[in-house]
Formats: structure tokens, sequence, C-alpha cells
């Protein structure tokens, strides 16, 4: 087991159409038995990083440390990593018992010492019936399972996990997710987990990398992540339905957010944070779940809307209202009765109001 | 017309010209065959197709003007080609097909020019240089100039096998501790055998078919089918029917290699390696 660090990684890939940037000056630690999720829409260089640290890409420049030791050099059979890949890549032309055992047959173990373990895998990932099979006899989560048992049956010291839930079904996949967490609860093995589904990242991470294009823009714990976000990508990549994002401009003299059709009042705290960081501009940030709609008139409402579409969710409802230009999406209970047409007042409290620059895009308040 | 009408006008047109082709292909093979089996008094031109058959002229190229030492020769020259096709070519298709380096493209293209070449351009060269070299009329010389030749379609063949396998097959080989010369050897080199069979064969079949390369580098200690076959249009005209059944002889093999290959073109080995395939 082993901790794993990044220090100012830099990978420039060489394309007929220029120098392109996957991975931009990144610091990451990654603590001894943690699991930490890479997070991040496609492009944004999550699964180079990875690769990187696995040494299937060399670093344009930077260090790589796994455990104690600079591993930049260091082939991928002598960086003890095991990986999960997207698509498996079980070897073909073997039975689930040899693929199993391929690494340790490689690092000649011998064999009983092999058997033992190859069937405590086994037994692990429920499996056991399947070990003279031949990948192209199993189905997809079958493949997933001789993929996990060929990375954990080695104990290494990291695990490497590249979107491994993507191709499973819809159903499957959230089985696999609690019982992935589980092994690697179990097992202690630092993981490091790519994937692009951020419900994904929230229930499985200790901790999540937010990546976009090539930086990591935001590093926490999922709850710091959602209560905290540290600037409008990540306010909008984690939580579902996302977070509702409205440019407004600040009224300095009345201490008021002037959003086309929807005023905000700020309080006299936030009011002064704007004015001592010099913005002006700002967006304003509040989660669905957290808007409130009421029937009766409120002095606080920042407007006042017809609602514009209903999406009944079962358990909730998400309603939407569309104020000049701007949609604003509420999560409700369903219980509550709404229809297209019907006016609500909208409030946002303000203990849940987010206010990002709108230049920067980073969180002032 | 009705649709089915017209369906069944074009389904008939299409085997008109499909036997028209079949016809074109197969009769001159069909005469050759057949004029291997006449006696010396009716083996000429024009044919004549009532006849007893004979095996007068295989008793000829079997003793008198034995074919022995070329259907020898060639069969070394031919597998010995095919064997350093694949050894050369397999290696170079994956390096193209798998590093990444300035100028792949154009340097796989380059390569295949010289498939679109005409031989008959390379061959005064390489005379010249197997002269200098004293290899002239040698195994040597020619085994590697069909060798050459091959290795472009060689290159470019096995490079669409090797892309077939997926990377992460072999990337994951290489986490799980193999070199990259033994990701190479046991998990790609497995993984594309029937490519290896099947372009393989092919190799064979150009090298036995060649003739031009043959003509102008062997000679006497070396002697390919194809230049023994030639052999029997003399000064004093063509002798058909030892020719013909020289050449009766020499298509048997390519021809069973030929049935190999079809079955080994079809592409499974691969199948269940990637989940979406």
């Amino acid at each position: 087991m082993a901790s794993v660090r990044l220090v100012k990684v830099r990978k420039i890939f060489h394309t007929p159409r220029g120098e392109v940037t996957a991975v931009d000056d990144v610091n990451l630690e990654v603590r001894d038995g943690e699991f930490l999720v890479l997070l991040g829409p496609s492009g944004c260089g999550k699964t180079t990083t990875l690769r990187m640290i696995a040494g299937l890409e060399t670093p344009t420049s930077g260090e790589i440390y796994i455990g104690d030791r600079l591993v930049n050099d260091l082939h991928p059979k002598d960086r003890d990593v095991a990986m999960v890949f997207q698509n498996y890549a079980l070897y073909p032309h073997m039975r689930v018992r040899d693929i199993i055992a391929f690494p340790l047959k490689i690092r000649k173990y011998p064999q009983e010492e092999i058997e033992r373990r190859v069937r405590e895998v086994a037994e692990m990932l429920k499996i056991e019936h399947l070990l003279d099979r031949r990948p192209r006899e199993l189905s997809g989560g079958e493949q997933q399972r001789v993929a996990l048992g060929r990375a954990i049956v080695r104990r290494p010291k990291v695990f490497l996990m590249d979107e491994p839930l993507s191709n499973l079904d819809a159903k499957l996949r959230v089985v696999m997710r609690a019982e992935l967490k589980k092994l690697q609860k179990n097992l202690g093995v630092t993981t490091i987990y790519v994937t692009h589904d951020q419900v994904e990242a929230m229930t499985m991470a200790d901790r999540i990398a937010v990546m976009n294009k090539g930086r990591i823009v935001q590093l926490g714990t999922p709850k710091e992540l959602f209560t905290r976000p540290a600037n409008t990508f990540v306010a909008g990549f984690i939580g579902s339905p996302p977070m509702n994002m409205i440019e407004c401009s600040l009224d300095e003299g009345k201490n008021l957010l002037d959003c086309g059709a929807l005023k905000y009042r700020l309080d006299p705290d936030a009011g002064l944070t704007l004015r001592s960081k010099g913005v002006t501009e700002v967006i304003l940030g509040i989660r669905p779940q957290h808007v409130l709609i009421e029937r009766g008139k409120r002095p606080d409402a920042v407007a006042q809307a017809p609602i514009y579409v209903v999406e009944p969710m079962g358990t909730e409802t998400i309603v939407n209202f569309k104020l000049g230009e701007t949609m604003i999406r509420a999560v409700i209970p369903a219980d509550i009765d709404v229809e297209a047409g019907e006016v609500w007042n909208i409030v946002f409290p303000r203990d849940r109001v987010y206010l990002f620059d709108k230049k920067s895009g980073e969180l002032v308040a | 017309m009705s649709i089915d009408a017209k369906r069944v006008l074009i389904s008939s047109l299409v085997y008109l010209v499909i036997a028209l082709l079949l016809i074109a292909i197969m009769l001159p093979i069909v005469w050759i065959v057949v004029t291997s089996f006449k006696p010396e008094s009716v083996a000429k031109i024009p044919s004549v197709w009532v006849f007893e058959p004979t095996l007068d002229n295989y008793r000829y190229i079997a003793s008198i003007k034995p074919i022995w030492k070329p259907l020898a020769d060639t069969l070394i020259v031919a597998s010995s080609v095919a064997v350093l096709s694949l050894a050369f070519g397999t290696p170079a298709a994956y390096a193209l097909a798998r590093y990444e380096f300035r100028g792949r493209d154009d340097l796989a293209f380059w390569i295949l020019t010289f498939w679109m070449s005409p031989p008959v351009v390379f061959v005064i060269p390489l005379f010249l240089m197997f002269d200098r070299m004293g290899l002239l009329d040698t195994y040597v010389a020619i085994v590697l100039a069909h060798t050459l030749g091959n290795l472009p379609f060689v290159i470019w063949l096995m490079r669409e096998y090797i892309r077939d396998v997926p990377r992460e097959v072999e990337e994951a080989a290489l986490i799980d501790g193999y070199s990259d010369a033994q990701v190479f050897a046991r998990i790609t080199l497995p993984l594309i055998k029937p490519g290896l069979v099947a372009v393989g064969i092919l190799a064979f079949i150009f090298s036995w078919i060649e003739f031009l390369f043959a003509l102008v580098l062997t000679t006497f200690n070396v002697r390919l089918l194809t230049v023994e076959v030639s052999s029997y249009w003399t000064i004093a005209g063509v002798i058909l029917g030892p020719m013909t059944a020289a050449i009766t002889i020499s298509i048997i093999p390519a021809t069973i290699f030929a049935f190999i290959l079809q079955k080994h073109i079809v592409r499974g080995l691969t199948l269940g390696a990637v989940k979406g395939e």
C-alpha cells in the first residue's frame, strides 16, 4: 500500500493540428488507502493523468511518486499498480482462470499459491463457476468481475480504474458501485478512479478531484464539493439537476443584484465582500433543491412567475420557471400539486445562495 | 414490370455476368489441363477436343526433362519468402500500428508506393547489385528479391490485423508484468495468428507465381517453376504437351494453399476481448 503524489505534472500531445496540453501542471496527493476519484467531462485530462500514473504515458514534465519512489522512468510492470480498463481488456485467448492468474504467473509465484489466490478472488467476486470460460462467453457484468479479479489478485500498491462501470447497464452499475466501494474498503488499497459520472464520484469517493481543461479545479470530499463549490464549473458539474446560474450585476447604491427579470437583495456582509473585491458582475448560483416556491405573496421573493414546465420524478417534482432568457429550476416534494401556467413566488434563501465572480468564475461569497 | 419480375431479371443478369467471368478465367486452365493429357500428335494449336488421353507428357517431365529440381527449388524459395516476409514485415507493421512518431503515416504510404510501382523498375538495379555481390543464381538473391517485393503488402495487411487487437489488451499485459517484447510475442502474436497464416500464404503464392525476377536473377543453380515452364518455348517452337503438364503440376500447391487461405481469412479470435465489438 502506498500514497501517490503528482508534482507539477504536465502532458503535451503532439498532433497534426499542433500541440495539445492534455494535463497542465497537476499537483495531487492521494493518501494511503484512499479512494480518490478524478472527475470531469471527456477531454479534461483525467484519463491521461491515470495513464501517466500507470506508466502507459510519459509525462512531458513533472514528477510522479508511488510511495516514496519516483516512478517517472519506471516501466509499468515495475510500478506495482493494477488497472481496470473501461472495456475490461481481458486476454481473449485465455480462460478466466489463466487471466486472473496471469499477473502471478509472470511474477513466478509458486503454483499452490497461485491456485489458492485465484480461488480466494473468485470466491470474493462470486465467479467460481466461470473459471473455465473464455471472455467471449461472459456477459458484460461477468467480464467486469474478471477484470477486477485480475487487478486484486496481486494485491498491488495502487488500483487504477478507468471508467470501469460505464459499459454496464444502469441497474448493474448501481450494484457494482456499492460492491466496488466495499471491496476497496476491505482491501484498503489506494485507489484512483476515473469517471465522468458525478453520481459515481459522489457515492464512492473519499475525495474527489474535479478536472477541467487539464487542471484540477477543486479537490475535496464529496460533501465539500457539494456545499462549497470553488467555482462555477464545479458548481455546475456536481448536483442533479444542475445548479441554477443567473447572471447579475451589482447595483451598489441599493445593495441589490439586478438579474434581469429578477432582483435579489444581498445581505450586507455579502455586499461588502463583493465591493471589497471589486466584483460588479456576478453569477448567482442556487441549487434547485434550495429554491423555495410559495403561492402566497412574500416580501423577500426574488420574482413572481408562471410555471413553464412541470417534470414529475416520482418522489419529487422539478418545476421550471422561465424568467426572460433565464430558466430557473426548483425541486419540490411530489405531494405538492403544481400545474404549468400557475403563478408562484420564488424565494432564494440567503444562506443557500452562492455568488461567483463572472470574470474568473471563482466563488466570492 | 412488377417488382418481382424486375428482381428476377436483375439476379439473372448478375449470374450471367458471373458465369461469363468464370468461363473467361477457367477456360485457359481447363485447356491447359486437358492439353497436358494429349498425345504429341494433337497437342498443338488449333486444339482438338476428341483424343485418346495419355500420360506421356507427365512421363516426359518426370524423367526426360525432370521437373523435380524446379519443384523443390520453388518450394524452398516460396517457403523461405513466406517466413522472411512475416519475420521482417510483422515487426515493421507493429511499429507502424502502435508507436507514435513523426512522419509515421508518410512512411507507411511510402512503403505502399513500392507495391504500386512496376516490378520491372527494380529488376535491373537488383540484377546489378546481386551481380556485384556474386549472388546471381543463388537462393539468397531470389529469396531476398521476392521478400522485398512482398514486404509492402505484408506490412500493410499485418498492420490492419494488429490494429484489430485492442490496445488495452496489450496495456493490461504491460501493467500485469510483461515487457514490451513479451507483450508482442505472447499477447499480440497469438491474437493475430489468423492474419499471420493468411498473409504468409499470400506471400508464398506471390513468390510461387513470380516470373520476372526469377528469369533475371536465376539460371541453372536455382531453377524456379515459372522459368522452367517458359523453357518449353524453344527456337523450334512451343512444346505444348510437356509445358502444360508442368503448368498443371505447378498449379496444384498454390491451389491447395488458396483453399486453406479462404478458411483463415475469417477473423474471430479477438471477438470478446472488448465489450461493444
